[in-house]
């Protein structure tokens, strides 16, 4: 590199980082202006399927070993609309509603099977996992309340087992 | 891809936008997330519930013809991912794939970013994008967060 490139380059170094300043500074005005209650609701990320199992397992030995709780809540519905069926990204509408009110922030939320879902927060007592659950219950819409079936675990100290959340799995086998 | 989408540099708020699968409320909402929060376009219309990944994937497979490439089932070299930032491959939702002499390969949720041909693209290296889905980028990601806090933490 000639002496001319190097001049070029250390002032281009010099303009861009303060630009990067600059627009950096631009960002923390903008975020420190915007309050949190103002944030819309967001689906949790999506768990992709085949990873599913994999992730949960890491999850719960992750807050055995860590010494933390993690609160675990599955869905179950037997009815699967034909767009559900065909489409596993998709996380039905009775099932946001209920996250939407449930008070708290999923970490990750992944689709077992057709119908029944699983999702986790971690950090969480007992009590706040019990509340998260009677708020999603109470916030199911009345069409499918009676028939979704909500369960809400608070790990380790209600300790879950791999096994029932893959429950129809394990009697497939043993069958 | 068609011209079009190259040429006017439509990103993905513009190109959804443009096929109605987004309302005007929706997407004001989106921005103002975005905005707040940074990360790229693709995981905040999933995670807004607008579109689901595979509706995205349909789409953008359907309009720019970019094959799918599977990430999670593609070893990727620890030198190709060094080379960049997470911040980078966070906020353009991208990931390096391969690079065999002056190809680099890309995967992306989406491809409506310029700048994943201006970051490495030159006159010696052409870019090949794949599309992948958000949930399986992400999953990359975390991977890649977790084996660089490792290698921190051991240090």
């Amino acid at each position: 590199m000639s002496a001319g490139e190097l001049v070029r380059m250390d002032r281009l170094v010099a303009y861009m980082a303060d630009q990067v300043r600059s627009a950096q500074r631009m960002l923390d005005a903008y975020q420190a202006s915007v309050h949190e209650e103002a944030r819309p609701f967001r689906l949790p990320p999506l768990v992709p399927a085949a990873l599913l199992r994999s992730r949960v397992h890491e999850e719960l030995e992750q807050a055995q070993v860590q010494h933390y709780l993690i609160g675990i809540f599955t869905w179950q519905l037997g009815e699967v609309s034909a767009r559900e069926m065909a489409d596993e990204t998709l996380v039905p509408a009775w099932l946001q509603d209920a996250l939407r009110h449930s008070g708290m922030a999923l970490d990750a939320l992944g689709r077992m099977q057709p119908g029944y879902w699983i999702g986790w927060a971690p950090r969480l007592n007992s009590e706040q996992v019990k509340s998260a659950a009677l708020q999603m219950q109470h916030a199911l819409p009345a069409q499918v309340a009676g028939r979704v079936t909500l369960a809400a675990w608070c790990h380790p100290h209600e300790a879950v087992e791999l096994r029932w959340l893959y429950q129809d799995e394990v009697d497939k086998a043993e069958r | 891809m068609t011209r079009s989408i190259w040429d006017n540099e439509l990103t993905l708020d513009e190109f959804l936008r443009d096929k109605n699968r987004v309302s005007a409320e929706q997407l004001a909402g989106i921005r103002r997330v975005h905005a707040q929060e940074g990360g790229g376009w693709a995981g905040h219309f999933v995670d807004a519930g607008a579109i689901t990944e595979n509706e995205l994937l349909q789409l953008l497979m359907t309009e720019t013809a970019l094959p799918f490439i599977p990430v999670l089932q593609v070893s990727v070299a620890d030198d190709l991912l060094r080379e960049f930032t997470l911040d980078f491959l966070r906020t353009f939702e991208c990931l390096p794939m391969d690079r065999i002499g002056p190809v680099l390969t890309m995967a992306t949720p989406n491809p409506l970013q310029p700048e994943l041909f201006r970051s490495r693209g030159s006159s010696q290296t052409t870019i090949h994008l794949f599309l992948c889905r958000v949930s399986e980028w992400r999953e990359c990601l975390r991977r890649l967060q977790d084996k660089l806090q490792n290698e921190s933490g051991a240090a």
